[in-house]
């Protein structure tokens, strides 16, 4: 009787080990694969990142820009996909704190470098569409102020010329107010310098048409035509500070997809 | 073997119409999205008539000098070669520069085109044609030979590289180039600048150097006598 008792309690230990170790090396196994798994998903999520950034900013690139509206829209894209693409990158590279100690190995290590190689270059894209967004926000809005009517009639008649005096100095005025990003300063400052000449040269033709002085308007009448040429200046500034960031944010694209 | 030549031909090709279709950079369509030259193309230089008040003092003035007469200069316009520019453009801009306020006209003349014949012959020549007129005329600049007045195609299209360096315009420089050449039938030499700062003569070599002058597209008072038309200093 004491040895049957003996044999009974001896089997239950050897099911309580045994099923504890079996749990252990159930247990083990699942962090394994768990474990396996994190770090594929984050060599996946870096790729899956690339495509579908690329894919977005495709998208961006060939947008309809022939009127007013399309080219509105575009910039709204834009900075539409720049706020995605920095959100994205964000969290490119989060590691799910089970598995983060696992950083510690070469292997871990390495495939984290990777992802956060493809997330700084990701940041750097972002930020050169992100500049690239608010110099065609600036320059939107210096060519809505230049988009008067009254800029560009016919003004070779005398009876036109108080008015265009008065409509280059409102544009003058307005360009002074108008708040741009500090990207688009160079450009400003090229449009604000030819039209404060024209307003400066509008401004001395009509007082040398009032006082009937004639050495006084000729010299006011070159300075008209001439003053027009720092708009050619403006235009021509306006396609190289945009090369320049469209180049830059091209490099960077190549670099990051 | 030859499959695999075969296969390595595929490849090739698809390799090259991949990187014919691949665009060289993805984002340059984003250039098109500016604005403002679309604003500025609204915004044409204008040509600035004389007022009412102007043209009454120079009938007045031309009116004192009725002594030596006001008259009237005739000229035709021909061309040269291959003209690429617009020459109604070139008719229209030649008018308005010999018969501007600031120009010639200050002689006391008034400048007429006529079909034919005319006083002197404005011509707009392809480059390569101005020295059949002259040995002493190049294919790089304007020229005047005789009773020709010739306005090299190059330079009114593109005026010269150290014009457009010392940043003068397009328009500026056809207003010169008109005026200059017509000095010449008219009687003048070339002159040089006559003081760092000062407007440039008219008759100045201004499409070489500028030789501290400031760009002028028209005639000094200095300038102002033809020993063609005979007419003394105004």
């Amino acid at each position: 009787m004491k040895k049957l008792k003996s044999l009974v309690h001896h089997r239950r230990r050897v099911w309580v080990i045994g099923g504890s170790i079996a749990v252990v090396l159930l247990l083990g196994a699942a962090y394994a694969g768990y474990s396996l798994y994190s770090w594929g998903a984050l060599n996946d999520r870096s790729a899956n990142w690339q495509q579908s950034t690329r894919h977005l900013l495709d998208k961006v690139g060939s947008t309809k820009t022939g009127t007013v509206a399309e080219k509105t829209a575009s910039i709204k894209r834009l900075q539409a996909a720049v706020a995605e693409i920095e959100k994205s990158t964000a969290q490119l590279c989060d590691v799910p704190g089970l598995v983060s100690w696992q950083t510690a190995t070469e292997s871990a290590k390495r495939t984290l470098r990777d992802c956060q190689k493809v997330a700084h270059n990701g940041e750097l894209l972002s930020a050169s569409l992100e500049k690239l967004s608010k110099y065609l926000e600036s320059e939107a809005a210096l060519a809505r102020i230049m988009t008067s009517p009254g800029l560009g009639g016919d003004l070779s008649d005398e009876k036109t010329w108080e008015a265009s005096s008065k409509e280059w100095h409102g544009t003058a005025v307005a360009v002074k107010a108008l708040k741009v990003d500090t990207v688009f300063n160079v450009t400003y400052a090229s449009a604000e310098s030819a039209i404060n000449e024209l307003d400066a040269a509008w401004q001395e033709l009509l007082a040398a048409h009032t006082a009937q002085n004639k050495a006084q308007f000729m010299s006011a009448q070159s300075r008209v035509e001439k003053a027009y040429g720092g708009l050619t200046t403006l235009r021509d500034t306006n396609d190289h500070e945009l090369q320049q960031l469209i180049t830059e944010v091209n490099a960077r694209y190549k670099a990051a997809l | 073997m030859a499959l695999s030549l075969y296969l390595i031909g595929i490849i090739s090709l698809g390799g090259i119409v991949a990187a014919a279709s691949k665009p060289a950079e993805p984002l340059s369509g984003l250039f098109e999205v500016r604005s403002l030259p679309t604003a500025l193309q609204t915004i044409q230089q204008p040509t600035l008539q004389a007022p009412a008040w102007l043209k009454a003092q120079d009938a007045a003035a031309a009116a004192v000098r009725t002594v030596t007469g006001t008259r009237t200069v005739t000229y035709s316009v021909e061309t040269r070669g291959t003209i690429t520019a617009n020459l109604t453009e070139f008719k229209a801009l030649a008018q308005q520069t010999l018969n501007d306020a600031r120009g010639w006209a200050r002689l006391g003349v008034s400048f007429q085109e006529v079909a034919s014949g005319g006083n002197f012959t404005l011509v707009l020549s392809e480059a390569s044609q101005v020295p059949n007129f002259s040995t002493g005329c190049g294919a790089e600049y304007s020229c005047r030979v005789g009773r020709y007045v010739i306005i090299n195609q190059d330079r009114w299209q593109g005026a010269t590289p150290s014009w457009n360096n010392a940043g003068g315009s397009l328009r500026d420089y056809r207003h010169m180039v008109v005026n200059h050449e017509t000095g010449h039938w008219l009687g003048h030499d070339h002159l040089s600048c006559g003081g760092a700062g000062q407007a440039a003569p008219v008759m100045q070599q201004q499409s070489i150097d500028l030789q501290g002058c400031d760009f002028n597209s028209w005639p000094l008072a200095s300038e102002l006598w033809s020993t063609q038309l005979g007419i003394s200093k105004v």
